[in-house]
């Protein structure tokens, strides 16, 4: 493994690390809503807030170490987090995802 | 009535070899009070440091489901630079000594080498040295605004160029303006 790499494969690291943020947003934004709307969930929708916060710590913080002058808190959010649960935004796709914290 | 002799040189040189007790003890609490610095200092460093991998480990095993149970290599590849980023911080710093003076990659090369006591095998490593790692350290730091180029000297034939640290030079517009904003009374008057 060469130690330093090229700089299509930096750029790429730097999007897909983007990415992950991006969807720890997306995701940290869905469950504080659905702990709004669907009460009975709320135990496991806060562990579930509690470990994406963690996540996005370790996210926040390995940006940093990639370069010290970005920002990890302007990256926006994606919702292709909620693509294994079903099509973003429908109810069956959440209803998946809300059985699947509680298990 | 005189002191002896014997005890005037004894008096004197116990006195003299007390006084070199009271250096002594000073410069052994300076060195410990040093010494605890540099300490503080590595121990900052060693927990940003750890913290860092710590949060790059927690990533790898987020996003690639790989756990700390995989035994991860240890690298030291920049041990000849001292620590990571090592050289590039030396030619910045050789390079703000000499300011406003400018450098090339010759005199850059001599410097590394022989602060970092690194050996080169062969002419043709050494010019590979110049061009590759001095001379993309010193583009890099144009890119950054760090250094920039000077007009290109040629020494017998060949062209090459002089690099110093980027002097803050206003444009003659900026000049003007800052002329303007300072004393518009007297704008008017010549020969003063």
């Amino acid at each position: 493994m060469a130690l330093t790499m090229t700089r299509t494969r930096t750029q790429t690291a730097l999007t897909q690390l983007a990415k992950l943020v991006a969807e720890v947003h997306g995701e940290l934004s869905t469950v504080e809503s659905l702990i709004q709307n669907h009460p009975e969930h709320a135990v496991a929708l806060r562990k579930r807030r509690t470990e994406l916060e963690s996540h996005r710590d370790a996210f926040y913080a390995t940006i940093k170490q990639f370069n010290p002058e970005l920002d990890p808190t302007v990256v926006g959010a994606l919702d292709g987090w909620m693509r294994p649960y079903g099509r973003s935004g429908t109810k069956t796709a959440i209803a998946r995802y809300l059985k699947s914290l509680s298990d | 009535m005189r002191t002896r002799s014997e005890t005037k040189w004894l008096i004197n040189e116990i006195a003299a070899l007390a006084g070199d007790l009271e250096r002594i003890d000073r410069e052994m609490a300076d060195l410990a009070t040093r010494r605890e610095r540099e300490l503080a200092a590595l121990a900052g460093q060693r927990e940003k440091t750890r913290r860092a991998r710590e949060a790059c480990l927690a990533t790898l095993a987020i996003t690639a489901s790989m756990t700390t149970e995989a035994k991860l290599p240890v690298v030291h590849a920049h041990r000849p630079y001292d620590r990571r980023g090592g050289l590039l911080a030396f030619l910045r710093a050789a390079i703000t000594q000499a300011a406003p003076s400018a450098v090339n990659t010759e005199y850059l090369a001599r410097m590394a080498l022989e602060h970092m006591g690194l050996e080169i095998a062969s002419p043709k490593e050494y010019s590979r040295f110049k061009h590759n790692t001095v001379g993309r350290a010193l583009r890099r730091f144009e890119e950054d605004g760090f250094v920039q180029r000077i007009a290109t000297r040629t020494v017998g034939g060949a062209p090459f160029s002089a690099w110093r640290l980027k002097a803050a030079i206003p444009t003659l517009d900026a000049l003007r303006e800052s002329i303007e904003l300072t004393d518009i009374s007297r704008m008017g008057e010549k020969g003063r």
